[in-house]
């Protein structure tokens, strides 16, 4: 279901006319029809059904948790195998023989969900937060403004807005911004988005074998249509959910402008970034401090290199992901590094000092957009494709066979 | 406080022309779509 079809425009008015007319169970009985039908239409019967065991397999989780807290890693880690085997990580073709394996279980909006399903998981158990029910876990997870591409909503923000906390102010401006934001969104991804498609890696059939110039301009208008594609999708389905009474967080913010990678994370698919820091940063960076092992450099390259893996895992399920996520904890570990050696070497106050001077800002937006760029090569290129670029980077000074 | 209103209303229709003109020459967007 393209957001440019009339099937699409009449979800979304049905939606916007249902939530904010109705009350009650037959308010969120009539969302679960709408989320229903795009879900169906995008994943087909067998995988709407698919995801929606999954789902089942998450509520599951989050009350037998609550319930049992000795069990909550070992239902942790089935809903992540299932994930895995459904999700087909291409690891599995190397240790489980293919017939195995089941086929045609649906993978759109899967990774979306699986994070939904373990933030309410762990909040739930962790802040004592009452459980969902069967049919408030439902629309949140099919939610259809969230659900095929994100933002990563958390339950407790869903919960607020549904039971009467309105994003919007009851004025024509609030209405037109969020109508405004919609058609920005079209504008973004159906108009800039693909007009530069034709100019990116998508558009060649192999990468790997271009020149070095016609790699490195590709590889930035492939970022910048990135950008606009998944940045448009959001604004669509923000302004969408506003006027539904229900709006997903906001994802980015200018991340051309970005003066060192970590606020290029806060400025590109935050929630993800927020997830990843709450439920992986954050307690894994502790738990190390407290270890004693590691002082608090090492214990930050450790957690960020766990972190920035799951985040390349959890975008794609081949090895360009993974090498994707491991070379964004490269650069994540070589500022929290960098920092470390500037404040050693100038203090603090100079450090700072020279941290807001125009030279060191603009090298830094520089570099942050340069580096950046190159790591979304990842994404349009296969692992072979990456070890011919790595062969032709290496062969002239080691003379590679 | 109108003014601005007004502003906003002609972004609108600048959104909707770019839309309209932009999907059709830039990838037949609208003509799939509808």
């Amino acid at each position: 279901m393209s957001f440019l079809s009339l099937e699409f425009l009449a979800l979304a008015a049905a939606a916007v006319v249902a939530l904010n007319s109705l009350a009650g169970t037959p308010r969120a009985l009539a969302f679960l029809a709408l989320n229903g039908w795009f879900v169906t239409s995008q994943l087909g019967r067998a995988g709407a059904l698919s995801s929606l065991a999954f789902a089942a397999a998450g509520l599951a989780l989050v009350h037998a948790g609550g319930r049992w807290p000795r069990m909550r890693p070992w239902g942790v880690a089935l809903v992540v195998v299932a994930f895995v085997v459904m999700r087909r990580y291409t690891f599995l073709d190397w240790i489980a023989p293919a017939g195995l394996l089941p086929r045609g279980l649906a993978t759109a909006g899967l990774s979306f969900l699986l994070f939904k399903i373990l933030s309410a998981a762990f909040d739930a158990w962790g802040q004592d937060a009452r459980p969902p029910g069967v049919l408030e876990f439902a629309n949140y997870c099919f939610n259809f403004t969230t659900f095929l591409m994100g933002p990563i909503q958390r339950l407790g923000d869903f919960r607020a807005q549904w039971s009467g906390a309105l994003p919007l102010p009851p004025t024509f401006e609030a209405h037109l911004d969020a109508f405004n934001r919609v058609l920005r969104g079209l504008v973004k991804k159906y108009v800039l988005g693909a007009a530069l498609h034709g100019w990116t890696l998508y558009a060649v059939a192999d990468p790997s074998a271009l020149a070095w110039g016609e790699l490195g301009w590709r590889t930035v208008a492939f970022y910048v249509y990135l950008y606009l594609d998944f940045s448009g999708y959001c604004d669509v389905v923000i302004g969408v959910g506003s006027l539904m009474g229900v709006r997903p967080p906001e994802n980015f913010n200018l991340p051309f402008l970005a003066g060192n990678v970590a606020d290029f994370w806060l400025r590109v698919h935050r929630s993800l970034t927020t997830w990843l820091t709450d439920y992986v940063f954050n307690p894994l960076y502790v738990r190390l401090l407290r270890s004693q092992r590691l002082a608090p450099l090492g214990a930050t390259s450790l957690a960020l290199a766990v972190t920035m893996l799951t985040s390349g895992l959890w975008h794609g399920s081949t090895l360009s992901f993974l090498l994707f996520g491991l070379v964004h904890g490269v650069y994540l570990i070589a500022f929290r590094v960098y920092e470390h050696v500037l404040a050693r070497r100038l203090g603090a106050k100079r450090a700072r000092a020279w941290r807001q001077s125009a030279p060191a800002r603009i090298l830094g937006v520089a570099l942050t957009f340069s580096a950046t760029s190159l790591a979304y090569v990842f994404f349009a290129v296969d692992s072979a494709g990456v070890a011919r670029i790595l062969h032709r980077i290496l062969d002239p000074w080691l003379g590679l066979p | 406080m109108k003014s601005r209103l007004a502003l906003k209303l002609l972004w609108t229709c600048a959104l909707v022309f770019a839309l309209v003109l932009g999907a059709r020459s830039a990838a037949d967007f609208i003509y799939r779509g509808f």
